[in-house]
């Protein structure tokens, strides 16, 4: 098992805005998505993590 | 009538990493999603010698407990990449690793087995995070110059 629980990490894109990825239990990957919550599309992005241990983002709800 | 009919062998061992050519990255915490070699967080991998190097294979070794990704590899004609000297060649699924101390992590390996043009590169990218600094992937690639 990679993590007990879903995850989320805090991402810096390349034109310097924040954004989250949300992982699964299992370190695959859910979603990323913008700081607003907007997922990020098929468009080509950069991003990096600079903090793998983030608390859950305030507009996320659980389905 | 053919121009070589002799097999050749490389002279010499040409291992190289991302690390050996990106001052001791470990590959993993920035992402990159295109397909075509543009943008930032590509990373050299390997450089062919003055006449040409046979590259063997890639090995993707574990460093900490790095996330899913997939790893591009891309083949360029130049030091500065884009969508008409870089060529995306292949990729590998790397899983979840969950570091251990008592047990080895999984090693994964892309073979290649195929010369590349005299100072031909290779380049990786990874196609989501795996983690915050320090944890991702030591990406080695075995080969030999002619």
């Amino acid at each position: 098992m990679w993590r007990a629980t879903d995850s989320w990490f805090e991402l810096q894109f390349s034109d310097g805005s924040q954004g989250y990825a949300h992982l699964d239990a299992n370190g695959g990957y859910i979603g990323v998505y913008r700081a607003d919550g907007t997922p990020v599309g098929e468009e080509n992005v950069e991003y990096t993590c600079v903090n793998d241990d983030a608390i859950t983002p305030s507009w996320y709800t659980p389905e | 009538m053919p121009a070589n009919t002799a097999p050749i062998y490389s002279i010499a061992g040409d291992v190289q990493s991302v690390a050996s050519n990106n001052s001791g990255l470990i590959v993993g915490p920035s992402a990159n999603t295109a397909l075509d070699g543009t943008g930032a967080n590509i990373y050299k991998l390997f450089t062919a010698g003055a006449n040409g190097s046979y590259v063997q294979k890639v090995r993707f070794r574990p460093v900490g407990s790095p996330a899913a990704t997939v790893c591009r590899i891309f083949i360029s004609s130049s030091t500065t990449t884009n969508a008409t000297n870089t060529w995306l060649y292949d990729e590998i699924t790397l899983p979840a690793v969950t570091l251990s101390q008592t047990a080895a992590s999984s090693v994964f390996e892309l073979p290649i087995n195929f010369a590349l043009n005299a100072n031909y590169l290779l380049y990786v990218t990874f196609g989501t995070s795996t983690g915050s600094s320090g944890t991702g992937y030591s990406v080695v690639c075995v080969g030999g110059d002619y």
